[in-house]
């Protein structure tokens, strides 16, 4: 009983140091029951073990910023890391391009590290992103990794993955160094601290460096492919308007976007434009259907006056539904914006292309009425299927200050695109102007196939 | 990938300290740390089987910790490689179960880790 008080510190300090993350305390029942002394902090030993190291290797630093100021095709792969390293990493990380002029692509997880409105940002990476950030990871020839780990979404065919490239890697965790990838310079610490000192000592180099005004134009000719166009339609809303017209409407606001897993999922992160971090909540790689909503919860919590969008699927969404009567409980206006196709999109997507289009259970037949829940728990419900009638919808949900599900009827069969099909390198996506039938269906060989 | 198990290990919380011990013993300058595994062997038989079972046990020094008219079982301790070639061995003379604790290593010398 007297050991809880050093358990439940040890915990917190566990969960925010090094990568953090959630820990696990088991309290038995009688200890649940018993009674003891609470001891303070600063009376407890700190454990041996788990303690990571926060200050970079300093000669490791020297050799990556040569590598840097040598280098003729540089990208700063970002991930987020830099978001859980604080605000002074995102601050510094800023401080770096502006400083270097190096293009800046990041990971799902490290969007807003970087504004979108910035002049070297390239969009996100990885199997749906931008078609200038994956050519550029693919031809750089310095590759600096900021907190990101290398993630198979991210490197798609390993062996094709950014051929000709030297590799640093800035990582706190020694366990996601040299795993999939193999990187030149590694920097084992925290991104602020490590940056702090590359910053320092980029200030520190002769003027004289290449030109990087080539390696520019080659960016801004894989730009100019406009890789998210979509057929526009005024008949049924396409998903990609959709989150067009929903990020137009929250520019300028104070606005916070949580999601669910799915196609929903990419298209938020291709289309909303981050300007700060932290604004931008996702599973990522846990990939968890049903976060969104707990998630859009808890932001609201925090921040009661902020503008706070679950963009959710219609599948995703009711896996955690039951939340909105936390929602009408604890008064938090949450705004769920369902993007409605009536199938779980991105299963029904793989198999379209994985599985010759056979699909299965990835249809819902029987939906519930959006709007008739909503109004059951309390909350106010909205229903738009007409693209002429959508941002005057999407005016009502963001003006009411209830909780509101909104159901968005978008395209039902619309693809989630660009993509890397897998097996394939990063200069070899699949565009939205070329994925015509045949191109979808031969997408991913057999090989590929064994991949996913 | 040793590196990578190493990383794996030293980030569980409750793991102290990860030392690969050959490459400590090198730079020691010293032989190969002391290994040693226990393992529970019931072997079960009659006849000529039975005997030479027990014979070849004395020979591997294990100890018989319980026996029947039946079966023996024994207690093996030694480097993994003697617990694999005992455990060979006793397989066509009726081996039935095993039991292994995996094993157990330490530095040579006088200094701690």
């Amino acid at each position: 009983m007297n050991d809880l008080a050093n358990v439940i510190h040890e915990a917190f300090r566990i969960a925010q140091s090094g990568r953090p993350g959630p820990v696990v305390v088991d309290v038995p029942k009688d200890v649940q029951f018993a009674k003891g002394r609470y001891t303070p902090l600063k009376g407890h030993p700190i454990r041996e073990s788990y303690r990571p190291a926060v200050q970079g290797n300093a000669d490791a630093i020297e050799a990556a910023v040569q590598l840097m100021a040598n280098a003729r095709r540089p990208i700063l792969y970002t991930g987020g890391g830099v978001i859980n390293s604080g605000d002074e990493a995102t601050r510094l990380l800023r401080e770096l391009v502006g400083l270097t002029n190096f293009p800046i692509t990041s990971t799902l997880m490290g969007l807003g590290c970087y504004p979108a409105s910035g002049k070297n940002w390239l969009g996100m990476l990885g199997m749906h992103g931008s078609y200038e950030a994956n050519m550029a990871m693919h031809d750089c020839d310095v590759m600096v990794c900021i907190g990101a780990r290398f993630d198979d979404r991210i490197t798609g065919r390993v062996d094709a993955f950014s051929p000709n490239s030297t590799k640093i890697h800035i990582d706190i965790d020694p366990s996601s160094i040299n795993k999939t990838i193999h990187v030149d310079v590694p920097i084992l610490g925290d991104v602020a601290h490590v940056l702090e000192e590359m910053v320092r000592a980029w200030r520190a180099l002769p003027a004289e460096k290449p030109s990087l005004d080539e390696w520019w134009s080659n960016i801004d000719r894989w730009r100019g492919r406009d890789c998210f166009a979509y057929t526009p339609n005024k008949d049924v809303i396409m998903p990609q308007y959709a989150l067009e017209r929903l990020n137009a409407a929250v520019k300028g606001r104070d606005f916070y976007i949580t999601t669910e897993v799915g196609q929903h999922q990419m298209w938020a992160a291709q289309f909303f434009e981050f300007e700060e971090p932290k604004r931008w909540m996702t599973s990522g790689g846990l990939g968890t259907m049903g976060y969104g909503l707990p998630a859009a919860l808890g932001v609201q919590i925090a921040h009661p006056e902020a503008l706070v969008i679950d963009v959710a699927g219609d599948a995703s969404i009711q896996m955690c539904i039951q939340e909105m009567a936390a929602a009408i409980q604890h008064n938090a206006p949450v705004k769920i914006f369902i993007m409605n196709n009536q199938y779980m999109g991105m299963v029904r997507q793989w198999q379209q292309l994985l599985h010759g289009n056979r699909l299965s259970h990835s249809y819902t037949e029987a939906m519930p009425d959006f709007v008739k829940l909503a109004e059951a728990y309390g909350a106010e419900g909205i229903y738009c299927d007409d693209p002429a009638d959508l941002d005057d919808a999407i005016q009502r949900m963001i003006d009411s200050p209830k909780p509101v599900i909104f159901d968005c009827r978008v395209a039902n069969l619309a693809n989630c695109f660009p993509m890397i099909p897998s097996g394939r390198a990063h200069n070899d996506m699949l565009l939205p102007d070329e994925a015509n039938d045949e191109a979808v269906a031969t997408a991913i060989d057999a090989k590929g196939r064994q991949l996913v | 990938m040793l590196e990578q198990i190493k990383a794996q290990l030293d980030r569980q919380v409750p793991v102290h300290r990860v030392v690969d011990l050959s490459v400590r013993a090198r730079e020691l300058g010293q032989a190969p740390p002391v290994e040693r595994e226990v393992a529970l062997v019931k072997v079960v038989g009659n006849g000529d089987q039975r005997q030479e079972a027990l014979r070849l046990a004395d020979a591997f020094d294990a100890k018989v910790v319980d026996a029947s008219i039946e079966h023996f079982l024994f207690e093996l301790t030694g480097k993994v490689s003697k617990v694999d070639q005992f455990i060979a061995i006793m397989r066509p003379l009726g081996l039935v179960e095993i039991c292994r604790t995996g094993p157990a290593s330490m530095n040579r010398g006088p200094q701690g880790m």
